[in-house]
C-alpha cells in the first residue's frame, strides 16, 4: 500500500475533525434575554415598563371579569353554556379549588407581581445620566408600584375576608411576596399588612408620578390613577374621609366629564372612547390584543348568537325609560338562538359588544380595549363615603351628577334609603365590570338571582334561576388553588373550600 | 470477472497448506424457499474452515473440498442460515428460508465496520423488511407494533399522518421524552421523519435495548435506539426490478361506542322523565325536530380510499452497488378535512473505488401533503359531536344537506371544512455521505456527514364564502425548517493474535447541529376566494418568526475482544457536551462493559443434539436522556433565567419567561440486563433478557407555589426504578421443504414495573395537577382520584369512600365510611397503575406453496385510561339536553333501587375511580394472505420474474373491555379522540 494513501487519510481526518470541533456550546437564545443582563439601559427599564403593561391588558376580562361576574344576581346560564363558569353559576360543591380560572387568575398575578419584583429591585441599577432619564425612571417605577397594588388589592379582595377594621389585624390575607424569589414558601399575610403594604406602594406611586398629569384615556398610568386607585381601596378599608379625599379630586379636577348622551356612552363601550377613561389600555387586533369577552355574545352567523349568560329581566328594568346607559349595556339586536330555538327580543350584555375596528371577520370577536379606572366609579366612592361617614349633602351631590348625566331623575333620599339609592347606581353603573360580587361582599350582602328574562332558554332549578345566597357566604371568598396549598405547608385555606 | 479473480486467489493462498488433500468437487444450487428464485452471491464454506467460495448470478456454485470435510455452511443475508452434510453425493441443491433473524448477517448499530449478529454482545432485535414494507398505514413504524419485545408501540389518533408513541422497557421517564433516539443509516434523525420515509426503502429496523449497545449513543440513548437501515444493493448482482401498487379502504375500528347513544326516543323520554323539558316543551320541539340522526355518521365518512405505488431497482457490480427507489402513497383519513399523500425518491449507491477507498451516497427525499382534522377534542364539533341530540337532521325537509345545520346551530362538517382549508406540507431530505479508507490492512478511518432536514409549509384559511364571516377570509401561511446536521469520523483497528484472540478498537468524534427556523404571517379581509394570499388581506397584518439552536460534541471510543468466538468482551465510553446543558453541568461521560458467552460450542454441549444454540450475555452500563421533551423549542436555552418580549403600544416590551437552571443536565440511566438466547432441534427459538433500569437525575418538571412567579421549572431531582423482563419466542410447528410449508407460531413480551424511588423537596408523594397521577416514593406511578363507593339505594343519592382521616391518601383505604358530598379532597391512590404490566405481540406464519398467512396481533395488558369522554356522555345533569349513552337511563327513582347512577339532579359522573377504566386490548394488527404465481407460469412471459398477490388487513379486529372511544389511547386521559381506523387492502408485487 502506497505511504500517499496513508497521508491522505490523515489529512483528510485530521481537517474534517478541525471544521467540526470549532463549533460552539454556548447558544444564544434571539428571541429572549438572560434576565441579569435586562437591566442595562433606560430603554431595558422601558421595555420592563411595557412588559408589565401588556401583562395587565390580559388580567382584566374573560376569567378575570367572568368568574365573579357570573356567581352573581345579575347573570342566567342559557342551555347552550356547556358548563363555562358553572360552579361560580352555582355556587354548589363542584366549586373547588382546583378550579382551573381560580389557579390561573392566581398563578397570573402572582406572575406580574414577580415580574414587578424583578424590576423594581433590578431599576435602581441603571444609571439615569439625563435629567429626562429620571424622570422616564420616575414613571417606570411609579406604574410598578401602583400596579403591585392593583394586583394585591385583586388579590386580597377575592382571597380573603373584607377589611374589618376589628379583624383585619388577624384575618389572613393573602402571601405578600415582594422580592422575587423561586424557593420561598409564604404564609399568608395577614389583612391589614396586605392594605398597608397596597397603602404604600400607592404613596410611592404618587410620589413618583406626581409630575405625570392625567389626560383622558391614557394608556399608561398617571397621578390621576393612583389616586383612583386609592379612593378604591380606602373605600374598602372604610377610610371614607381618605376615600372621598382621593375621588372628589379627581371630580373637581373636571378632567373627565360625565358622558351624557346615549350616542356618546354607546361610542364610549363599543368604539372605546377614551372620555370616562382614567387609564385605558391600548390594544389592537393583532400582537396586543386583549382577552376577548365572546361568552356574552357567542356569534355563530350574523343571525344565530348564542350567549353562554344572559343578563336577567331584574338588571335590565332597574334602567329607565331615559337612562343612556340601557342601550350602551344591553342589546337585542343580536338575533339569540339556544339549542336551535331563536328567541327574539332577548337582551344580551352588551358592555363588550366588540369595537368594530378591532374586529378580524365579518363577525365581532368581542374585543375591548381594558379599561382600567373610570370617572363614574369616583363618583360613586365620593358618593358612598359620603353617606357613610354620614355626610349626606355631599354623598347626593356626587350622586346626583352621575344620575343626572346618565338621564336619571335626581335622588332626593336620606338615611337608608340613600345609602340604598347609591347602591342601586353602583349596581347600574358598574354592572358586569366585575365589581358586583365584591361590593355585596363589602356590604355583607345576600342576593336572590334576578328575575330572568326567558326561562324556556335557561338552566332551571334553584342552583341556576332560583339561586338564593345568604350574606358572607364562604364562596363570596375564593378557595387558595389546590396547586399552592398541595406544596406550601404554610398556606392556610379559606372556610368551606375543598 | 475480476473480483471473483482475486476472491478465488485469495481463497487459494488461504487454503493453500490443505492443498494436497482436496479431493471431491461439489456442485449446486442455491435457491430462495419462499419462490424458487435462484439466490446469488450466497457464501458457501467448509464447516469449520475457510474453504468457501460464493453463488453466481444464476445460484450456481463449484466447491473443491478437503476430504476431511463433513458438511458445508449455506449463509445469506436475510436468509436462515444452514448446514448441510456432504458425506455422499457431490451435487446439492440448497433452499434458504428467509429469516429476520439471520445471525451471520454484518449489522453496523454504532459506528465502526459492524459485527455479525451473532457475534453481537448487546441485546438487539431486528425486524426485516419483509414486516415493514406493503403496509396500510403511511407509517412504517405503525406495521412493526407488536413485533419486538420491551418495544411499546401505540398509534392514538385515526389520521393518516400519525406518528405512534414509542417506548422501550417501560417509561425511563415521569415527564421528559420517552422516544428512543431513532438512526437512519448512521445518522440520528427525528422520530417525525420516518412518517416521510417509504417503508418499503427499509432494510430493517433494529431495536437496541440494554447499555452494551446503546451506550455509545451516550446522551441521547436513554431511551433505547433505533437503528433503521435502508435497501442496498449487492455486489455482482444483475437488477432486479420490483412494481409494487395497492389499493384499499378503511373504516372505523370500533363503532360500537358510537352506537351506546339514545335515539330521539329515548333522548325525549329522558328529557322528560328528568324534568329537563315539560311534555309540552318537548312538543313543540318536536313538531319542528324529528330525525333519528347518528351524529357519528356525520362527522365520520362511512369508509375512505388509500394507494400505495412503488418502483425499485437494485443491482451491483463488482465495485458498486445500487438501490433507486420511488414511491407514492395516499390515504384519506375518515374525518374530514383528514388525509395524506406522500411522494418519496431514494438513491443509495456504495462504490469501492480501489483497495484502499470506498464511499457511499444515499439520498432520500420525501415530499408530503397533510390534512387534519383540528377539532379531536372537547369540541362538539369533532370529538364530542356525539352529544348532539338526535333529533335534529343533517338535511332539511327537502332533503338537501344544510350547511349551517337548522336547530343544532353547527356547520355541517364537511361544509365547515371545506370552507377552512388547513394544507400542511413537508419536503424531507435526507442525505448522507461517507468516505472509508483502509490505509494499512485492519484499520478503518471513516468519515460521515448526514442531515436531517424537513421545510414545512403550511396554509391556514378562511374562506371569503364561509357564512361565518361572509366576504372576509383569512389567511395564515407558515414556515418552518428544521435542520439537524451530523459529522461523525471514526478509525477502527481489527486484529488478531494467535488467530485466536480478537480484538476492535475504535475511536471516534461527533458533532451535531440542530436548527429549528419558523416565520409566519397572517391577515384577514379576503374577499374573493379565487383571491386567496396574504395579499389580499386588508386588516389585521401580523408576522412572527424564530429560531432555535442546539448541539452537542462528542468523543467515544470502544474496544472489542474476542476469545476464538466464543467469549465476547465489549466496553464502550462516550464524552457529550451540549448546548442544552447548565454551564455548571456541560460534560456528560457515559460507558458501558458487556460480555457474551457462546456456550453451545463448548465441548460439553456440542454434541448436545437437541440444543442448537445458546448464547448468554450480559451488560451493564449507563446513558443518559438530554430529549427534555420531543419538540426543539422546548429544549433549547431552558437553563437560561430570561425574559422574552411582549407588545405594548407599539414597543417591545420584556416579561419574565423562565426561571432558568444552570445545573440543567441530562437524566442518567443505568441499564443493568442479563439474558440468554436457546435454539431448541433447530426449531424452537427463544430468547429472554432481564433487566433493571434506573434513572437517576431525573428530569421534571418540579412545581413551585405559583406565589414564586413561576408554576413549574425544569430540574435534575427524582429517580426512577424499571425492571422486566423481554421474551422473544418463535416456534416452527410444522416445515415441509417439498411443498414449501410451514407453520411458525410466536409471541413476544415485556413485564415490566415502575417505581419512583425520589422526588423532590422531601416530599413522599406528589399529586400531579390535572392529571389524576399519583407519583409516590415506593410506588408505581398510580392512578388518584375519590373512590366511587356505588349509589345509596334508600337515597339515590351518590357515595364516596372516605380517604385515610390522617391524610396518608398513598394508600387506598374502604374503612373509613363513606360520604355523598364530592370534592377533591376524597382522593386516594386507587392502586391502579398508570403504565402497563405486560405488553407485546404474537402471530403466526404459515405457508404451503405458494401461499402464505401472516397474523400480527398486538396487545397491551394492565392499561389504564381516564375515560374523559364519560364524564361528558354520562353526565344528564351537567350537560342538560345533549344527547347521552344508555347507560344513563339506569338512575335512582325509588327507594330501593340498585343502580348506576344516582337520582336525577345530582350529577352522574364525577372524576372518580369510575372512569379509570381498563384500556387493555389485543388487536389484530395486521394480516397478511399472499399468493405468489407459480414459476412455471411466469416463465412462458420470459420477463416477469416473480409475481405475488396479496391480501392485507390492519386493526381487523380488537379484544377490549374499555367503554370509551379507542382503547389504543396512549395518554392517561382519553377525550374527543379521533379513533384508529381499519383497513383492508389488495396488493400487487412484480419482479422483473
Amino acid at each position: 500500500m502506497k505511504k500517499n494513501n496513508i497521508y491522505i487519510s490523515m489529512v483528510l481526518t485530521v481537517l474534517v475533525t478541525i471544521i467540526t470541533s470549532c463549533q460552539k456550546l454556548n447558544l444564544v437564545p434571539v428571541f429572549e434575554i438572560p434576565v441579569n443582563q435586562s437591566f442595562s439601559t433606560v430603554k431595558d427599564a422601558k421595555a420592563w415598563d411595557g412588559g408589565m403593561y401588556a401583562l395587565l391588558r390580559n388580567r382584566q376580562f374573560g376569567q378575570y371579569l367572568l368568574e365573579s361576574d357570573v356567581a352573581t344576581d345579575e347573570l342566567n346560564a342559557t342551555l347552550d353554556y356547556g358548563n363555562n363558569y358553572g360552579s361560580p353559576q352555582r355556587w354548589d360543591n363542584t366549586f373547588l379549588s382546583t378550579d382551573q380560572n381560580l389557579s390561573a387568575m392566581w398563578n397570573a398575578y402572582y406572575s406580574n407581581i414577580a415580574n414587578i419584583n424583578t424590576a423594581i429591585a433590578g431599576f435602581p441599577s441603571i444609571a439615569t445620566p439625563a435629567a429626562s432619564d429620571v424622570t422616564s425612571m420616575n414613571q417606570y417605577t411609579g406604574d410598578a408600584h401602583l400596579m403591585r397594588a392593583w394586583y394585591y388589592h385583586k388579590l386580597v379582595l377575592r382571597w380573603a375576608k373584607p377589611y374589618e377594621t376589628a379583624t383585619a389585624a388577624t384575618d389572613p390575607g393573602v402571601p405578600l411576596v415582594l422580592k422575587f424569589n423561586l424557593t420561598e414558601l409564604p404564609a399568608r399575610a395577614s389583612v391589614q399588612a396586605v392594605y398597608t403594604q397596597i397603602l404604600s406602594d400607592i404613596t410611592q406611586a404618587e410620589t413618583l408620578l406626581a409630575n405625570v398629569p392625567g389626560v383622558q384615556g391614557s394608556p399608561y398610568f398617571t397621578i390621576d390613577a393612583a389616586r383612583a386607585l386609592e379612593a378604591r381601596v380606602k373605600l374598602d378599608m372604610h377610610d371614607y374621609a381618605g376615600a372621598y379625599a382621593a375621588a372628589n379630586t379627581l371630580i373637581t379636577g373636571g378632567k373627565y366629564p360625565l358622558i351624557t348622551t346615549q350616542a356618546g356612552m354607546i361610542s364610549y363601550w363599543k368604539n372605546d372612547g377614551g372620555q370616562e377613561s382614567i387609564t385605558q389600555l391600548f390594544v389592537n387586533n393583532t400582537s396586543e390584543a386583549p382577552t376577548s369577552m365572546i361568552n356574552y355574545i357567542q356569534p355563530k352567523t350574523a343571525t344565530n348568537y348564542d350567549p353562554l349568560y344572559v343578563p336577567t329581566q331584574t338588571i335590565i328594568d332597574m334602567f329607565g325609560a331615559t337612562d343612556i346607559r340601557k342601550a350602551a349595556y344591553f342589546s337585542s339586536a343580536y338575533p339569540v338562538v339556544i339549542q336551535g330555538t331563536p328567541y327574539p327580543g332577548i337582551f344580551i350584555v352588551a358592555k363588550y359588544q366588540g369595537n368594530p375596528a378591532l374586529f378580524t371577520t365579518a363577525l365581532t370577536n368581542a374585543l375591548q380595549a381594558p379599561k382600567i379606572f373610570r370617572i363614574a366609579e369616583m363618583y360613586l366612592i365620593a358618593a358612598e363615603a359620603s353617606a357613610s361617614a354620614s355626610s349626606e349633602p355631599n354623598a347626593l351631590t356626587a350622586l346626583n351628577a352621575l344620575r343626572v348625566a346618565r338621564g336619571e331623575v335626581p335622588s332626593v333620599s336620606t338615611g337608608a334609603a340613600l345609602v340604598q339609592d347609591i347602591r342601586d347606581e353602583r349596581r347600574r353603573e358598574l354592572a358586569f365590570e366585575g365589581f358586583r360580587l365584591d361590593d355585596l361582599k363589602r356590604w355583607h350582602l345576600g342576593f336572590t338571582r334576578g328575575v330572568p328574562q326567558n326561562t324556556n332558554m335557561l338552566l332551571q332549578g334553584s342552583s341556576y334561576v332560583g339561586l338564593t345566597i345568604a350574606a358572607d357566604a364562604n364562596f363570596f371568598t375564593w378557595g387558595i388553588p389546590f396547586g399552592d396549598t398541595s406544596i406550601n405547608p404554610n398556606l392556610v385555606q379559606n372556610p368551606g373550600w375543598q | 470477472m475480476k473480483k471473483n479473480l482475486l476472491t478465488f486467489l485469495l481463497l487459494s493462498i488461504i487454503t493453500l497448506g490443505s492443498v494436497y488433500a482436496q479431493n471431491r468437487r461439489i456442485t449446486g444450487t442455491v435457491t430462495s424457499a419462499d419462490d424458487g428464485l435462484p439466490l446469488p452471491a450466497v457464501s458457501v464454506k467448509v464447516t469449520g474452515t475457510n474453504v468457501g467460495t460464493q453463488t453466481d448470478t444464476q445460484g450456481h456454485f463449484t466447491l473443491d473440498v478437503p476430504a476431511n470435510a463433513k458438511s458445508l455452511d449455506f449463509s445469506f443475508v436475510g436468509f436462515a442460515a444452514q448446514t448441510v452434510s456432504i458425506r455422499s453425493g457431490s451435487v446439492f441443491n440448497i433452499k434458504l428460508t428467509a429469516d429476520s433473524k439471520s445471525l451471520n448477517e454484518v449489522v453496523v448499530l454504532g459506528y465502526g465496520t459492524g459485527t455479525t449478529l451473532a457475534n453481537t454482545v448487546g441485546d438487539i432485535s431486528r425486524v426485516s423488511s419483509r414486516d415493514i414494507q406493503d403496509k396500510p398505514t403511511a407509517n412504517a413504524l405503525d406495521g412493526i407494533q407488536g413485533r419486538v419485545a420491551g418495544l411499546s408501540i401505540l398509534t392514538s389518533t385515526g389520521e393518516p399522518s400519525a406518528t405512534p408513541s414509542l417506548s422501550i422497557n417501560g417509561i425511563g421517564s415521569l415527564t421528559s421524552s420517552v422516544t428512543p433516539l431513532v438512526v437512519l443509516d448512521g445518522v440520528p434523525v427525528a422520530l417525525g421523519t420516518v412518517l416521510s420515509l417509504n417503508p418499503d426503502d427499509f432494510e430493517s429496523i433494529t431495536v437496541l435495548k440494554d447499555a452494551a449497545s446503546t451506550s455509545i449513543y451516550g446522551s441521547r440513548a436513554a431511551n433505547g435506539v433505533l437503528y433503521i437501515t435502508t435497501k442496498h444493493g449487492r455486489l455482482n448482482t444483475p437488477q432486479t426490478i420490483t412494481l409494487t401498487s395497492s389499493y384499499g379502504t378503511e373504516r372505523l375500528a370500533n363503532p360500537q361506542y358510537y352506537n351506546s347513544f339514545m335515539n330521539s326516543a329515548q333522548w325525549g323520554a329522558f328529557e322528560v322523565a328528568t324534568g329537563a323539558q315539560t311534555p309540552a316543551s318537548l312538543a313543540t320541539t318536536l313538531q319542528t325536530y324529528h330525525a333519528d340522526t347518528k351524529w357519528y355518521q356525520v362527522y365520520f365518512k362511512p369508509s375512505a380510499a388509500l394507494y400505495n405505488e412503488n418502483f425499485s431497482i437494485t443491482g451491483g457490480t463488482d465495485k458498486t452497488t445500487y438501490f433507486v427507489s420511488g414511491g407514492y402513497f395516499k390515504q384519506d383519513g375518515l374525518e374530514y378535512r383528514s388525509a395524506y399523500d406522500r411522494y418519496t425518491l431514494r438513491s443509495n449507491v456504495t462504490s469501492k473505488v480501489n483497495d484502499w477507498l470506498k464511499f457511499g451516497l444515499n439520498l432520500s427525499v420525501g415530499y408530503d401533503n397533510r390534512q387534519t382534522n383540528q377539532f379531536n377534542t372537547n369540541s362538539l364539533s369533532g370529538g364530542l359531536s356525539i352529544l348532539n341530540p338526535p333529533i335534529y337532521s343533517l338535511y332539511n325537509s327537502a332533503g338537501v344537506r344544510y350547511q349551517f345545520i337548522q336547530g343544532l346551530g353547527s356547520y355541517d362538517p364537511y361544509y365547515y371544512e371545506t370552507q377552512h382549508p388547513d394544507n400542511q406540507n413537508n419536503s424531507q431530505f435526507n442525505p448522507a455521505g461517507f468516505i472509508e479508507l483502509t490505509p494499512i490492512k485492519g484499520l478503518t478511518i471513516k468519515s460521515q456527514a448526514g442531515m436531517d432536514d424537513f421545510d414545512f409549509r403550511e396554509s391556514a384559511l378562511v374562506l371569503p364564502s364561509y357564512l361565518g364571516s361572509l366576504n372576509n377570509g383569512s389567511d395564515i401561511e407558515t414556515f418552518q425548517r428544521g435542520t439537524s446536521l451530523t459529522f461523525t469520523n471514526t478509525a477502527e483497528y481489527k486484529f488478531a493474535l494467535a488467530s485466536r484472540h480478537h480484538f476492535t478498537a475504535l475511536i471516534g468524534q461527533e458533532y451535531t447541529d440542530n436548527t429549528l427556523s419558523t416565520f409566519s404571517g397572517q391577515d384577514t379581509g379576503q374577499s374573493d376566494n379565487r383571491l386567496l394570499t396574504l395579499t389580499t388581506g386588508t386588516t389585521a397584518k401580523n408576522a412572527n418568526s424564530s429560531y432555535y439552536a442546539t448541539d452537542f460534541q462528542s468523543l467515544f471510543s470502544r474496544f472489542d475482544y474476542d476469545y476464538n468466538n466464543r467469549y465476547f468482551l465489549e466496553a464502550s465510553v462516550r464524552q457529550d457536551k451540549s448546548s442544552k446543558f447548565g454551564a455548571n453541568h456541560q460534560t456528560g461521560t457515559f460507558y458501558s462493559i458487556g460480555a457474551s458467552w457462546k456456550a453451545k460450542d463448548e465441548n460439553f454441549l456440542k454434541d448436545v443434539s437437541w440444543l442448537t444454540d445458546l448464547t448468554f450475555r450480559a451488560s451493564t452500563g449507563t446513558t443518559g436522556n438530554s430529549q427534555f421533551s420531543s419538540v426543539l423549542n422546548a429544549t433549547a436555552y431552558q437553563q437560561i433565567a430570561a425574559v422574552s418580549t411582549a407588545t405594548y403600544n407599539g414597543a417591545t416590551g420584556f416579561a419574565l419567561n423562565q426561571p432558568g437552571d444552570p445545573n440543567l443536565t441530562w437524566e442518567t440511566v443505568r441499564n443493568t440486563q442479563i439474558g440468554f438466547t436457546a435454539t431448541f432441534f433447530n426449531r424452537i427459538n427463544l430468547d429472554v433478557s432481564f433487566y433493571r433500569k434506573t434513572t437517576t437525575n431525573m428530569l421534571l418538571q418540579v412545581p413551585f407555589v405559583a406565589t414564586s412567579g413561576f408554576t413549574s421549572q425544569l430540574q435534575n431531582v427524582g429517580s426512577l426504578e424499571n425492571k422486566g423482563m423481554d421474551i422473544d419466542f418463535n416456534y416452527t410447528v410444522y416445515s415441509d421443504s417439498k411443498h414449501r410449508a410451514y407453520i411458525t407460531p410466536r409471541l413476544v413480551a415485556n413485564l415490566n414495573s415502575n417505581k419512583v424511588l425520589s422526588l423532590f423537596n422531601g416530599l413522599k408523594y406528589y399529586i400531579t395537577p390535572n392529571t389524576g397521577l399519583l407519583w409516590a416514593v415506593g410506588k408505581p406511578v398510580s392512578y388518584i382520584e375519590p373512590l366511587w363507593a356505588g349509589v345509596n339505594p334508600a337515597n339515590g343519592l351518590p357515595q364516596w369512600y372516605n380517604p385515610d382521616p390522617n391524610g396518608n391518601i398513598v394508600n387506598k383505604t374502604t374503612s373509613n365510611g363513606t360520604t355523598t358530598a364530592f370534592t377533591a379532597s376524597l382522593q386516594q391512590n386507587l392502586n391502579i397503575d398508570r403504565y402497563a404490566w405486560l405488553n407485546g405481540g404474537f402471530g403466526l406464519s404459515a405457508g404451503y406453496e405458494g401461499f402464505s398467512l401472516d397474523a400480527n396481533f398486538a396487545y397491551v395488558k394492565g392499561k389504564y385510561i381516564t375515560n374523559n369522554d364519560q364524564y361528558f356522555t354520562q353526565n344528564p345533569s351537567v350537560f342538560t339536553g345533549y344527547n347521552q349513552q344508555t347507560a344513563v337511563l339506569n338512575y335512582w327513582k325509588n327507594p330501593g333501587d340498585v343502580t348506576t347512577f344516582p337520582k336525577y339532579g345530582q350529577q352522574f359522573s364525577q372524576f372518580d375511580s369510575r372512569l379509570i377504566q381498563d384500556a387493555s386490548f389485543i388487536r389484530l394488527k395486521t394480516i397478511v394472505l399472499g399468493y405468489v404465481i407459480p414459476k412455471s407460469l411466469l416463465e412462458k412471459t420470459k420477463f416477469i420474474k416473480r409475481f405475488e398477490v396479496d391480501l392485507t388487513g390492519r386493526n381487523l379486529l380488537t379484544f377490549t373491555k374499555y367503554k370509551g372511544i379507542d382503547p389504543e389511547v396512549d395518554s392517561n386521559i382519553a377525550l374527543g379522540n379521533d379513533p384508529n381506523t381499519k383497513q383492508i387492502e389488495v396488493g400487487l408485487k412484480a419482479t422483473f
